[in-house]
């Protein structure tokens, strides 16, 4: 991701509106704005809200697992292996058992 | 009124697509043949508790305005104070300080959704269907369950399984509500008994099985949300509802307007919301959310962090025995005395004793402790502290029930973050 589109991205999260609770939502709803968070926002969002997501602190193979199941029983379309590994180093990185970004993104 | 992929449905949206009929879902609001008004005060109660006071030019209010007051897409339309965890499915849980009340009142009731919600929800077209195995399957009206059977009103507590999972540690997958997701409010409605018994229940029947019309996050029709039961015991028992009405008003579209099942004490996902089909099976309901890991704890305890094999997993049923401080707000100031008050209950017990501490937990002095409005309904219960100086405490609250459990001080930690019944506490700030 480039960048001048993060800087937009920015850009535009200033401008926002501040949701419930003070969280402030962007582009990408309340997700840590990073490498990961447009593949990792569309691929969720599409059936239900990018704040499950935000809400959760889950280790590498945890997210795998989940991934796996929203495909196997939730109707989640499969998601091709270039996709699925930026999704989970997103993941991973930002939603982990340390909750970084809990209950709130950090520094966006 | 089409959903788009990408918002949850406004109100504002609602409202456009049919004025009346959305008037009628929200409001239960017919207006006059001039469209003004309230034919023969229809939905003006609930307008006026909505937002807050009398209305006095209620004769000339349009039909299908939605008052200024709440004119927004806020997806918490009709709740007060309400914090939001998720937006799509809904779920927003409500801060201690607010379910203060002895009844919860309805804009104050938590909201988990595991789907998206019907769009039509008019009570005069709503049907149960009760089939399986039944000597006579019946498919009935509100307007016929309301004739047929006894309604009663009851306050019927409801707490998520998942209340309190955001102190689990190592965390665990779902909705991370914190104590909020429990309220105890006012429901009328008949007897799921009489109910069942009116269709003949047949030999071997061991559990219920429960649908809704909501439908399920990828938008396919052929998959169910949620379906879940209870053994046939249990739903055989006096305090549980097939509900149509919530604190004297219609149930929030968000609790499961215009019929919904209540089980108190038990997860509240046994209380099927939007109900249309109750169907008594011979073996343990196999629907989504009732197997798997869902709704279900280790049948041991076992390390925080543990990987359990998803055959020592057991269905959940009753809620374990907890307290919540209500007043005072957690954090607040207090002079050298304050009185602390809230609420306690247990899953198909009673509780006996609620103890306060102002010391973390040294000594404990006993609360006055209010008997249940009903069999199924929290009490309530409160102390007057006084404090040797100024300083920071913390008051915990620890309730005893009738089967001698009482509430720990840490989690019982398990995979899904179900049953966290640890003790209540908050800071307060004494000068």
């Amino acid at each position: 991701m480039s960048k001048a589109y993060l800087t937009t991205v920015a850009a535009l999260l200033a401008l926002a509106a501040p949701a419930a609770h003070g969280q402030e939502e962007g582009e990408f709803g309340v997700l840590k704005i990073a490498a990961g968070v447009e593949t990792t926002y569309f691929t969720c969002a599409g059936c239900h809200s990018e704040r499950l997501v935000a809400q959760q602190g889950l280790s590498r193979e945890d997210w795998d697992e989940l991934l796996d199941w929203m495909i196997e029983e939730q109707g989640m379309g499969a998601i091709d292996e270039a996709d699925r590994t930026e999704i989970l180093d997103y993941l991973a990185e930002h939603y982990n058992e340390d909750r970084p970004n809990f209950p709130g993104p950090a520094n966006n | 009124m089409a959903l788009d992929d990408k918002h949850p449905p406004t109100v504002s949206a609602f409202f456009a697509a049919d004025p009346a009929a959305a008037d009628k879902a929200v409001f239960g609001r017919v207006a006059h043949a001039d469209r003004r008004g309230f034919l023969r005060g229809a939905g003006l109660a609930t307008m006026t508790a909505m937002v807050g006071m009398t209305i006095p030019f209620n004769r000339t209010m349009p039909q299908g305005l939605v008052p200024m007051a709440m004119a927004s897409d806020d997806v918490l339309f009709g709740k007060d104070g309400l914090t939001l965890l998720n937006d799509r499915p809904l779920n927003a849980e409500t801060p201690a300080h607010l379910l203060d009340d002895a009844i919860t009142p309805t804009e104050r009731h938590f909201v988990r959704n595991n789907g998206i919600p019907p769009e039509d929800v008019d009570p005069a077209t709503w049907t149960l269907t009760v089939d399986g195995l039944v000597d006579t399957p019946m498919t009935l009206s509100i307007a016929d369950l309301r004739e047929r059977f006894e309604v009663v009103s009851m306050a019927l507590l409801i707490e998520c399984g998942g209340n309190g999972r955001s102190a689990f540690d190592p965390p665990a997958r779902g909705n991370q509500w914190t104590v909020g997701a429990v309220a105890c409010a006012e429901w009328t409605g008949v007897r799921l008994r009489d109910v069942l018994e009116a269709a003949g229940v047949q030999d071997g029947v061991v559990y219920t099985a429960h649908v809704g019309a909501d439908t399920h996050l990828s938008g396919d029709p052929e998959k169910l949300p949620i379906s879940r039961g209870v053994p046939i015991a249990k739903a055989m028992t006096e305090d549980v509802l097939i509900a149509f009405e919530m604190n004297d008003g219609p149930i929030h579209p968000m609790n499961g307007a215009p019929l919904r099942l209540v089980v108190p004490g038990w997860p509240g996902s046994c209380s099927q919301k939007w109900l249309t089909r109750i169907t008594l099976r011979d073996v343990v309901h196999d629907g989504p959310k009732m197997t798997g890991t869902s709704y279900r704890v280790p049948n041991r305890p076992v390390e925080p962090g543990e990987d359990v094999a998803e055959e020592d997993f057991e269905i959940i049923e009753r809620m374990p025995v907890k307290s919540l401080i209500t007043n005072p707000e957690n954090g607040a100031g207090a002079g050298q005395s304050a009185t602390v008050r809230g609420h306690a209950w247990s899953g198909d017990r009673t509780i006996e004793a609620v103890d306060v501490s102002i010391d973390f937990g040294a000594t404990w002095q006993r609360a006055e402790l209010d008997a249940p409005a009903n069999s199924g309904a929290w009490q309530n219960w409160r102390a007057e502290l006084s404090f040797p100086e100024a300083g920071y405490y913390e008051v915990w609250s620890r309730a005893t029930d009738s089967g001698g459990a009482m509430q720990p001080f840490a989690i019982d930690w398990n995979p899904k973050g179900y049953l966290n019944n640890t003790m209540h506490r908050i800071a307060l700030r004494v000068s």
